[in-house]
């Protein structure tokens, strides 16, 4: 009999459990079932496949059911303070297209689905009745229930600069993928000393706002004091981040840098890392000075360009000389289209490796 | 160095060639002996650590949580997977349509599959263990509570007061 498995076993069969609603659902099986659920260490909201076949209407019907149900098991989970922290909390918006295709990661998956359709067209389909208060109560969720893993991706929400709420801030969280389409978050201050994301090993921040002064306050958050544990990261279309300045703590391996479109100036130090991404950054504002990264174990780079080549800027980089060094042009790296990648390498004077 | 390391790394190996040839005698709570190889048996990380702190393999070793046809099928996993190749295309899709027919055979008969489950688990056979609670994570997906009831012969005993809670949760989720 099912119900002579231990109640450790059954956890884990729920925490197989592709969506939170099968997980909830178990709760009206019979007695033994009816609170395991609040023990659950996954749960996951996922709004599937786009059903090419269903009308705008019904479509922002499904994200509205979808909302109320995390709403609701969230609050149910949050209200039981004896309740057990959620080892692994997802939540998607973003329907996954019919085709198979790349889901190696979120914001692959979100470029697609954003580019296939249009931006425009993708904000019309859904003018993503997503409350800012029910963003915010997820985010204010993660900070204080889930140890582990959390990951929220929105479509892009019409358009709002009014702050949503702040980042999640804990030092239980262990991996954060935050896809927030378009809106505006607010960051906390990191604590003079205080690790405050002292676990965090993987972070993606993408389609965000931030505010003045926010950015600051990102890179105070995402350096060494703060973040020690630091594997991964990347930042992917974030406006309003025109200074980064990364002291990174040297278990920092990759960091990818996506279409950060107002920056201005970068200077990044990160001992540690083996593989730098730089894409969709618009360089010709930058001055010699005004990039510098230092990455002395540096083995691979990808930067993809796209300027003429008389924008061409230098960029300082100290790295192994062994380091593998890819340059994209118009994101094709062995085509005609390509040439413009050897003008960069070209009058990158400043290029050590 | 990288001689050093090539060196030890061939020690290791042959250590593991000899290792491997070993039989070691897993007992069943009725009593009964299996006599299976080393590299089937260190399938399970319980008995994989029992060895490797020296623990009196000749002797063999008793578990007193498995019956001996839970273990008999326990073992028909571990030869599988432990006994044989996996590093070729074919081999790998082999050992995947072993699984498949595997767990399609106990998913067949529900009360022994959660008997491999916790054997499984006690045991501490990772492949084994992620197929059977996959499978039974299975079954729950996308059926209604009176389905799964049905699938897992639950027995129905909620009290008309939580029938009334549930009503109410399910307009909110």
């Amino acid at each position: 009999m099912i119900s002579g498995l231990t109640e450790d076993l059954l956890l884990i069969i729920l925490g197989f459990l592709p969506a939170a609603r099968d997980v909830v659902r178990t709760s009206a099986l019979s007695t033994r079932w009816r609170n395991l659920w609040t023990l659950a260490p996954a749960l996951r909201f996922d709004i599937g496949q786009r059903n090419l076949r269903l009308t705008d209407d019904a479509e922002a019907a499904a994200a509205g059911r979808l909302v109320a149900a995390v709403d609701s098991v969230l609050a149910r989970r949050d209200v039981d303070a004896g309740a057990p922290d959620v080892k692994d909390l997802e939540i998607n918006f973003v329907f996954r297209s019919v085709v198979g295709d790349d889901q190696t990661t979120a914001a692959g998956r979100y470029y697609r689905s954003s580019s296939r359709f249009g931006l425009s067209r993708h904000r019309r389909r859904l003018p993503m009745d997503v409350a800012p208060a029910s963003v915010a109560a997820w985010l204010r969720f993660a900070e204080c229930r889930v140890a582990g893993a959390f990951s929220l991706e929105l479509p892009a929400l019409s358009s709002s600069r009014k702050v949503v709420a702040d980042l999640p801030c804990s030092e239980r969280l262990r991996t954060m993928r935050l896809t927030l389409g378009g809106a505006t978050v607010g960051v906390p201050v990191a604590g003079a000393g205080a690790d405050a994301y002292r676990s965090l090993a993987d972070l993606l921040l993408s389609n965000v706002c931030l505010d003045d002064g926010d950015g600051v306050r990102l890179c105070n958050l995402l350096s060494s004091t703060s973040c020690p544990s630091l594997r991964r990261l990347e930042l992917s279309v974030i406006t309003g981040l025109t200074i980064l300045r990364l002291d990174a703590a040297a278990t920092l391996e990759e960091l990818r840098l996506i279409g950060l479109r107002d920056m201005e100036q970068m200077e990044v130090d990160a001992p540690g890392l083996r593989d730098l991404t730089v894409k969709g950054i618009t360089v010709h504002l930058m001055a010699a000075a005004a990039v510098r990264i230092a990455a002395p174990r540096l083995q691979a780079l990808a930067y993809e360009y796209r300027r003429s080549w008389d924008d061409c800027q230098l960029m300082v980089l100290d790295g192994e000389r062994t380091a593998k060094l890819r340059v994209l042009s118009h994101g094709d790296p062995a085509g005609k289209h390509n040439n413009g990648a050897a003008a960069w390498k070209n009058s990158m004077r400043v290029l050590r490796m | 160095m990288a001689t050093g390391s090539g060196a030890a790394a061939a020690a290791a190996d042959a250590e593991e060639k000899e290792s491997g040839s070993r039989m070691i005698t897993l007992t069943s709570n009725e009593g009964k002996a299996f006599v299976v190889t080393e590299a089937s048996a260190r399938q399970s990380a319980t008995i994989r650590s029992m060895v490797d702190d020296g623990g009196c393999v000749d002797k063999g070793f008793p578990l007193p949580n498995v019956d001996s046809k839970t273990l008999a099928r326990v073992i028909q996993y571990c030869d599988e997977h432990g006994n044989k190749e996996a590093h070729t295309v074919d081999e790998r899709a082999a050992l995947a349509k072993f699984d498949k027919d595997f767990i399609a055979e106990l998913d067949a008969d529900k009360a022994f599959l959660y008997d491999v489950t916790m054997a499984a688990n006690y045991l501490h056979i990772q492949g084994l263990f992620a197929l059977t609670t996959q499978c039974i994570a299975d079954t729950i997906k996308g059926k209604t509570p009176e389905e799964i009831r049905t699938a897992f012969g639950i027995e129905y005993d909620l009290t008309a007061q939580d029938e009334e809670e549930i009503k109410e949760e399910d307009t909110h989720a």
